[in-house]
């Protein structure tokens, strides 16, 4: 059973759940934190450990308000990671939440779709 | 009212009508540090909030303007001259510009100067080649980082950057960007 990842969000940082028992794995909020690396570094963790573990089916989803270019390499860390574990015969999907009127937003879940395999889903809310 | 009162009242009404000429809505002079930035932040939204500004205008503004802070974090660390940076943020006819200023060590300015100039020449399409081109190479020191910074300043507003360079002094010059962000875009 993989330990449930559950970090509170901050004015500069996202609120982060992965729970497998509750079947929650999100990232929401703000992401622009000083130091991207030691903050993503958990979440990295997290996902090498699903690696060794994987789960099926697993819906990763991203609500995020805005975050700076250097947390927009560690996102696409993430979707890289998630993208391997799918590769090796993992069923994933990861959903790209955004505002309707955020046309930045949208185009960055679709710079990011363009760079990964797994599938990817872009909503609108 | 004595001599020096008038003198200060003068400075003032000048100050003012510069304020008002740019329809600044947001003006800082000092260091900036990650609190200092999310108190801009902060400052921007509430304004913005008020006059009932759309939400992908919104976030054009916030991302241009973390890209701006951060960029000035990184070129003004032990900096003598941090507490000379500077941040704008006035109305234009359809949208808004966004100004900033920071003091940058000389053995840097060649550097990025070159930088900046070849990014004005690209088309949108070529800087989002170029963002992802990055995104995408595995690299994440700080220099890349604020470099990337800059583009995506360049392709959220259209590439409309405006910079200069002055002298200040032996060692540094003072960096000057000014960017637009347009309600139509």
């Amino acid at each position: 059973m993989l330990k449930e990842l559950n970090i509170v969000g901050t004015e500069d940082t996202p609120g982060i759940i992965f729970d497998s028992q509750k079947n929650v794995f999100e990232l929401s909020g703000r992401s622009l934190p000083e130091d991207v690396v030691s903050f993503y570094k958990p979440v990295i963790e997290w996902l090498d450990e699903l690696e060794k573990n994987p789960i099926e089916n697993l819906e990763f989803s991203f609500k995020l308000d805005y975050f700076n270019t250097a947390s927009s390499k560690l996102i696409l860390d993430i979707l890289l990671k998630v993208n391997d574990i799918f590769s090796d015969g993992t069923p994933m999907k990861i959903k790209w939440h955004f505002l309707a009127m955020d046309k930045d937003l949208e185009e960055a879940g679709e710079e990011f779709s363009e760079l990964v395999e797994v599938p990817f889903e872009l909503v609108a809310y | 009212m004595n001599e020096s009162t008038d003198k200060n009242l003068q400075f003032l009404s000048r100050f003012r009508d510069s304020m008002f000429e740019n329809q600044i809505m947001l003006s800082y002079k000092g260091e900036i540090s990650q609190n200092i930035m999310l108190g801009l932040l902060e400052l921007t939204e509430r304004k913005l909030d008020s006059s009932n500004e759309d939400q992908g205008i919104k976030s054009k503004i916030f991302n241009v303007m973390v890209g701006c802070l951060q960029n000035i974090t990184y070129h003004t660390e032990d900096n003598k001259h941090a507490k000379s940076s500077m941040f704008l943020i006035g109305r234009i006819i359809d949208g808004y510009a966004i100004y900033s200023g920071n003091a940058i060590s000389k053995d840097r300015v060649s550097d990025f100067r070159a930088k900046l100039m070849s990014m004005t020449d690209m088309s949108g399409e070529e800087l989002s080649v170029f963002y992802k081109t990055w995104l995408t190479s595995g690299e994440l020191s700080d220099k890349n980082g604020i470099h990337l910074g800059l583009i995506d300043i360049a392709r959220r507003t259209g590439n409309t950057l405006d910079f200069d360079f002055e002298n200040i002094d032996e060692d540094y010059s003072y960096f000057s960007l000014r960017t637009e962000i347009k309600s139509t875009l």
